[in-house]
């Protein structure tokens, strides 16, 4: 609140500004809100993506899908890398009787190969649909928080 | 504008090929078979000799627009090019130049920006190599360039 005031002294205004303890404590209280959001945000968003990706491989979403696929599905998984970012990648897996790996997989199933022309392209689909949708989530998550 | 609005995907993809075509020695060019291209627009279906490169679009999303009122759109484009080597030394110089080339020619007449190419950004270089000795060893780059529809 701004209060103004006519001085004693000739040809000067009085200004007063109160309530800045109020409005600085608000704003702490806020960025702690934010922040917390935030990190809830980043490891539900990471659990969505990570059910896209699956979603994609299995099949359940408008794209191409791979056949066979339960190891490569349940090996999708996440890594929280500090308090800003999340990654969701294929954990190395061996394949049954075989040298293969499922991060060799996914990259072959991802860009193709020479026998292959036809890339899944599971995690940029994933990323293509999704990108949008997770900034709106952040930003929703926000105005909550300071809500 | 160097590209329609109607055909930019297309152009641009053109544009990035003829530029390869141009300026990336082709390391078998005296042996190469003269019906087949070292760089192309799609992955082989046929027989093709190694190594080859292929540039393809693989996503496009908008940016920015330009206004309230505006139809016009700030919006990124993303290139895959793929580099089709015999072993990992050809696939790695292949990748080297391809970089240089588009590194180097982001200025002046004939350049990515001249062509309305902005903002040039390589995503990502991720090696795939198929098993064996004789498997072909390749690496996707994607290139993110920034462009301006407004017309």
């Amino acid at each position: 609140m701004v209060k103004v005031s006519k001085s004693r002294g000739k040809g000067s205004v009085n200004v007063e500004i109160q309530g800045i303890n109020e409005v600085l404590q608000r704003l702490q209280k806020n960025q702690k809100r934010i922040i917390t959001s935030k990190n809830i945000e980043l490891v539900r968003t990471a659990n969505f993506i990570q059910n896209e990706v699956q979603e994609s491989i299995i099949g359940n979403r408008a794209e191409p899908k791979s056949v066979d696929t339960g190891t490569l599905g349940n090996s999708i998984d996440i890594k929280l890398e500090g308090k800003e970012s999340a990654v969701i990648f294929p954990k190395r897996e061996k394949y049954k009787n075989s040298d293969t790996t499922t991060e060799d997989v996914a990259k072959f199933m991802e860009y193709g190969t020479t026998k292959m022309k036809n890339p899944r392209r599971h995690f940029g689909n994933t990323k293509d649909r999704n990108e949008k949708k997770v900034v709106n989530k952040f930003k929703q998550a926000v105005n909550l928080a300071i809500k | 504008m160097a590209f329609s609005s109607s055909t930019f995907l297309s152009d641009i993809v053109l544009f990035i090929r003829n530029d390869l075509r141009t300026n990336i020695t082709d390391p078998i060019s005296s042996k190469r078979n003269s019906r087949e291209k070292f760089v192309m627009t799609a992955y082989p279906s046929r027989t093709v000799q190694y190594p080859i490169i292929t540039v393809k679009n693989v996503g496009m999303n908008i940016v920015n627009r330009l206004g309230m009122q505006s139809e016009g759109v700030w919006q990124s484009v993303v290139i895959e090019v793929r580099v089709w080597a015999r072993n990992e030394k050809e696939r790695d110089e292949l990748t080297q130049e391809v970089f240089e080339q588009f590194r180097t020619n982001q200025f002046g007449t004939g350049s990515s920006t001249d062509f309305e190419l902005h903002d040039f950004n390589l995503l990502s270089a991720v090696p795939i190599d198929e098993d064996g000795e004789e498997g072909i060893k390749s690496r996707v780059m994607e290139y993110e360039y920034k462009i301006v529809i407004d017309s």
